[in-house]
């Protein structure tokens, strides 16, 4: 698929009138890449002919494989751009960082395939740049210098470490084990005289870090929040200008920060966040990589869930003039995802960029939160990045998963069913917890949580692992007994994702999703797991259905799951005899009823009411599945404005090349 | 004994100003008040009213002490910690870590201080450098890990007008 560039340039960026004639910035939005499937890494290097191409790594879609693409986008006189070239198709599962070395090699990293490529500047065949099992989930990449001198930084945030790869060797040494957690990006950057030194981006602490080539701690700086210099899951960082530019993700910019005498001092920042749904033109929307040209005219913005890239370039003036108007409009309704939980009348929902645990209370049409549970900070019973919650016992007990400290926190809610809706913002109590990463251990990386059999001495409690990509079992008193892993017969399970208890017959089950790749043929790979309560596979199903599945929910017979790469809701019927047939779905793109944009958490109530976190419409949908119409929406006020304005709504049908008994 | 001096960060917040008069506290939750006698030589002379509180999975009591009488507001105070096996009130001991920590649930927010704890021969433990900087409703967290478990005992207090 080809990408289109929509110039849409900002008034009067005169590149060439900004060289020499003072104190200029880099931030000035010139134009947009659209229609890029969800890109994921970028980076500037040579090309061909083209000193400073744009090389974009893309997740792909259902049609459309990871590949990455390159852009002419110097910044010549015209400013013209256009698709040069490509390459990886057919090697890559899903890149996840992305670097190009002066002379023209590729670096990518493959989260899924765990491992860091080289692509040859000839354009022959890639080779592995890293050995077996030395990244445990790969994200950020750059390099700098040549042959013996070659230097390449990845940022493993399975590990918790950064891993610098010396002179071509395929093993590396570990950065930051201890101080980073979730490591997104890194780069290197110029230190005192000669001094190459190493810049990670930590995303659940919400900090960077500044080590030497030795692994030296030199210092780390910014904390999680969002005012002026603050982050919020800094995903990416890039060095040019003497700065450094980090993509301040759940902040909805870019900020650079001096990296000389004053490191750490924020020089500007730069982008705001989309309000409209897809607003661009310099409104972000989830920034997640940052790459400035070699000869520090162009900036790119990667926003995987718009398909879009966008470019920036300079302009005079040491920062960026902030638009008034702009400011005053104030930060958009938050996100909802990427996980949600539900017992009788209350719901939880993880609140990513508020960084806490959002209790509604569904007893009205529309959800009403009642309270916010938990503060940002290390000590047991705050959070850091929660990413999952459980609600049972009638909401009267919270499981909260908290990646950043890598923590299990059990709490009890104080809810009063009897009584009228009230708003109480004591209303948690934390009781206990576990650290995963010390009753694994090994390096845990969080991500779902579900119960089995809630509030009985078989009580199961289930942690997902991406690091492993395995899912942890711990009985009531939060110890470990065992872990669900994918068998010979299936393989293993290749990015874990979302959890749900089903039933099969009498018997409890466990469903797991399996966010899968693109395997070697580029066809996607996705799938959910379905585990008997001793840890056996039973089976699975969703293959050829499932692009990139995250959420699942059962209730008695049906399942759904929600499919972040197609925006679609997948439904699945257990048959007699346990086999699972996939029987219709619904969705796609688009901001209607039924519409959905990255949708993750889903949920089947106990009265029937299925309800969608549409994660990047800020917004959730309620569904009565039984009748195909959509009962309500909730969350913000524009997203919610054309779900109000439909009286009923009529779903998709699923392709007739769908249907069909998936189970093995 | 594993008894580990801790010093914590509270987690910055919103402060208000000395300016109010005198403050009372009261137990809430699931705390006990309860009269402690003071421990052989201790130094303080006025003491409040012990609180007491199980932990969440009856592994441990906490009973604290404010070494201070009322509970002022706004200035530093201190308290006498004991961690207690709840079976036979001998001290208890089976833990890595411990800490002692305010908050105001209801304003998201904690202490702005530092808190220091001393083991005592007595088997308990001095709190120093507490400090509420707001009149109203605070929980105070006994926090103990044992290897990579946490468990916490919670006791309210109230600071009044």
């Amino acid at each position: 698929m080809l990408a289109t560039l929509a110039l849409l340039f900002a008034p009067a960026v005169a590149l060439q009138e900004v060289a020499g004639a003072g104190p200029s910035h880099l931030g000035a939005y010139l134009s947009t890449v659209t229609g890029l499937p969800r890109p994921a890494a970028v980076a500037f290097g040579p090309y061909q002919e083209r000193p400073h191409a744009l090389f974009v790594a893309t997740s792909g879609g259902a049609s459309s494989p990871p590949v990455i693409q390159v852009f002419g986008a110097e910044s010549a006189p015209d400013r013209s751009a256009s698709l040069v070239g490509s390459l990886g198709a057919g090697w890559l599962e899903r890149p996840a960082g992305l670097a190009v070395s002066g002379e023209g090699e590729v670096f990518v990293t493959d989260e899924v395939q765990r491992t860091l490529w080289r692509f040859p500047s000839d354009g022959g065949e890639p080779a592995a740049a890293a050995a077996a099992q030395a990244l445990t989930v790969p994200a950020g990449v750059d390099v700098t210098g040549s042959g013996e001198e070659q230097l390449v930084i990845v940022a493993d945030p399975g590990a918790g470490t950064a891993k610098l790869f010396r002179g071509g060797s395929l093993s590396p040494e570990s950065i930051g084990e201890g101080i980073l957690v979730r490591p997104r990006g890194a780069c290197f950057l110029d230190g005192p005289g000669a001094a190459v030194r190493i810049a990670v981006c930590d995303s659940a602490t919400h900090r960077i870090h500044v080590f030497n080539l030795d692994g030296g701690h030199v210092l780390g700086f910014s904390q999680l929040g969002p005012h002026p210099s603050l982050l919020s899951g800094p995903a990416d960082l890039e060095f040019a200008d003497g700065k450094l530019f980090v993509a301040d993700r759940e902040n909805h910019r870019v900020q650079a920060f001096h990296s000389s005498a004053e490191i750490g001092e924020l020089a500007y920042r730069f982008g705001v966040h989309a309000i409209r749904p897809g607003e661009g033109a310099g409104a972000l929307h989830y920034p997640a990589a940052i790459a400035v040209s070699g000869d520090g005219q162009l900036l790119a913005i990667a926003e995987p869930m718009d398909d879009r890239v966008q470019l920036f370039g300079r302009a005079p003036g040491a920062e960026p003039i902030e638009d008034p108007s702009r400011a005053a409009i104030g930060p958009p309704a938050a996100h909802f995802g990427p996980h949600i939980s539900s017992s009788g009348i209350y719901v939880a929902t993880v609140s990513p960029e508020s960084h806490q645990i959002q209790i509604h209370d569904l007893r009205g049409k529309e959800p009403a939160k009642i309270s916010d549970v938990a503060s940002f900070g290390t000590r047991f019973g705050m959070y850091r990045t929660p990413c999952a919650t459980w609600l049972s016992s009638g909401g009267h007990a919270l499981l909260t998963v908290d990646e950043g400290n890598s923590r299990l926190t059990r709490s009890a809610l104080r809810v009063l069913p009897q009584e009228p809706l009230n708003a109480d913002p004591e209303l948690a109590r934390h009781l206990d917890g576990v650290d995963l990463a010390a009753v694994a251990g090994r390096p845990f990386w969080p991500g779902a949580v579900a119960v089995l059999a809630p509030d009985t001495k078989n009580e199961l409690i289930l942690v997902t692992d991406r690091a492993t990509d395995s899912v942890l079992m711990l009985d009531h008193d939060l110890e470990p007994i065992g872990t669900l892993a994918g068998d010979e017969e299936t393989g293993p399970i290749r990015g874990v994702a979302g959890l749900s208890p089903a039933t099969l017959g009498v018997a409890s089950t466990i469903l797991v999703v399996d966010s899968g790749g693109h395997g070697a043929r580029g066809a996607p790979q996705g799938r959910v797991f379905e585990f008997g309560p001793s840890g056996a596979v039973l089976r699975t199903f969703g293959e050829g259905i499932l692009v990139e599945p995250d959420g699942v929910t059962a209730r008695e017979n049906r399942i759904w799951v929600t499919d972040r790469a197609t925006d679609r809701i997948e439904r699945f019927e257990r048959q007699p005899g346990g086999a699972i047939q996939h029987v219709g779905g619904f969705g796609g793109r688009g901001l209607g009823p039924g519409e959905f944009h990255d949708p993750r958490g889903i949920l089947a109530m106990d009265d029937g009411r299925l309800i969608v976190l549409d994660h990047g419409n800020h917004r959730g949908q309620i569904f009565d599945p039984d009748h195909l119409t959509l009962i309500a929406g909730f969350g913000g006020r524009l997203y919610i404005e054309p779900l109000k304005s439909a009286a009923t709504w009529v779903p998709i049908q699923p392709k007739s090349d769908r249907n069909g008994d998936q189970g093995r | 004994m594993r008894n580990s001096l801790l010093t914590l960060l509270a987690l910055t917040a919103l402060g208000c100003g000395p300016d109010e008069g005198p403050a009372a506290n009261e137990a809430g939750g699931s705390a006990t008040p309860s009269k402690e006698t003071p421990a052989s030589g201790a130094a303080e002379e006025v003491r409040g009213e012990t609180l007491e509180a199980s932990s969440s999975g009856g592994t441990f009591l906490a009973r604290v002490t404010p070494l201070v009488d009322p509970i002022p507001m706004n200035e530093a105070f201190s308290v006498s910690l004991s961690l207690l096996d709840p079976e036979t009130g001998a001290p208890f001991t089976d833990y890595d870590e411990v800490s002692i920590d305010a908050r105001m649930p209801a304003h998201k927010h904690g202490m702005l201080r530092d808190v220091g704890l001393t083991p005592q021969e007595d088997g308990s433990m001095r709190a120093d450098g507490l400090l509420l900087h707001m009149y109203g409703h605070w929980e105070l967290h006994v926090d103990i890990r044992k290897g990579a478990r946490f468990e916490r005992a919670q006791i309210s207090v109230r600071l009044q007008y």
